[in-house]
């Protein structure tokens, strides 16, 4: 139990942290920021754990979990907290289109918006074009495709994200 | 050799987790799922009945399978944005275009291949059915689930100072 209790107590702390890193840095690559903030926070989460008692000095006997399993489980939950909570509630408000579209309509003064607006509207008024170049631009600058002669190629690392992708959609039956 | 009760109901969770992948697979690959956000769901709460199931049986008391249960819990959220990202994600998307035309692609080809209006519109429609948006003539307008999502995330983005986003 004490590798739950301070998994969910890190993960809050960790949360703060993360708040006081995008106010205050300047960085463009921010989602590598937030990873270096997670990896330094790991070995502090794994030394809390092991140098507090192991009931935390509230928990009953029954409630005390060995060291190794205890450290293991409480790890698990703290990354899967950040990876999956923290980081993906970052791409979503970062990135996310359909969220894009409801903060639109909703920050729309008659808070409704037709097809044509929001293609002009989109992303507090820089248009559904911009959506797409930014993607594109986001393929480069994340190092899975380059220009050659005016041209967009994968490279090795985006050859093998698309056959990764490819592989997964044919055995999920995802329409093309 | 026996184990303790914390590292049996994360094996446990594990095992389950598998599971719940595999039937994904299975069910996805072989049969037609009409609501396929809905079909994942339940087989990870499938998956968490499953552990609470087999921990009693095994004798792990409750505060263990609560843990094993979180497990799972961890690991929703984790393949959730895993399999979102192979099924929607216009850049990966992007990405199997570009590795399936020989010699790559221009930007503008690129681009060409997603079409505003269509994007928009398929965008629209997804909403309408998920029940953000609803139809008002001509337009569209936010549902009370899509205004505390709107409010929620933009209040998100001021906190974390991340600009308009999308």
């Amino acid at each position: 139990m004490k590798g739950l209790v301070l998994a969910a107590a890190g993960s809050l702390v960790l949360a703060a942290a993360i708040t006081v890193l995008l106010r205050t840095a300047r960085t463009e690559r921010r989602v590598d920021a937030l990873l270096r903030l997670f990896v330094v926070s790991l070995p502090v989460f794994i030394a809390v754990y092991l140098f507090t008692p192991a009931d935390l000095g509230m928990l009953p006997a029954s409630l005390v979990d060995g060291r190794l399993a205890g450290v293991l489980y409480g790890v698990a939950v703290y990354a899967a907290l950040f990876l999956g909570g923290w980081l993906q509630l970052y791409n979503l408000a970062e990135r996310g289109f359909s969220l894009r579209i409801l903060i639109d309509i909703d920050e729309h003064p008659a808070r409704a918006m037709t097809r044509a607006e929001l293609l002009r509207g989109y992303g507090a008024g820089r248009g559904i074009d911009w959506m797409v170049a930014k993607r594109v631009d986001g393929l480069v600058s994340e190092g899975f495709a380059e220009l050659h002669a005016d041209r967009l190629v994968p490279t090795s690392r985006g050859q093998r994200a698309a056959s990764l992708f490819a592989t997964a959609r044919a055995a999920l039956r995802l329409p093309a | 050799m026996s184990l303790e009760p914390l590292a049996l109901a994360s094996l446990m969770a594990l095992a389950w987790t598998a599971a719940a992948i595999v039937a994904h697979f299975a069910l996805f690959g072989l049969g037609r799922v009409e609501r396929r956000s809905r079909a994942l769901v339940l087989l990870f709460v499938a998956a968490a009945l499953g552990e609470a199931a087999t921990c009693v049986a095994l004798g792990v008391d409750g505060a263990r399978t609560l843990c094993g249960m979180v497990l799972i819990a961890c690991a929703f959220i984790l393949y959730m944005p895993l399999y979102y990202t192979v099924a929607a994600s216009f850049s990966a998307r992007m990405l199997l275009d570009l590795a399936a035309a020989p010699g790559g692609l221009s930007r503008e080809a690129l681009a060409g291949r997603y079409p505003a209006p269509a994007i928009v519109a398929g965008r629209l429609e997804t909403l309408c059915r998920a029940g953000y948006l609803r139809r008002d003539g001509e337009c569209f307008a936010l549902t009370g689930k899509g205004v505390l999502t709107a409010r929620g995330f933009a209040s998100v983005k001021r906190v974390w100072r991340l600009g308009a986003g999308g």
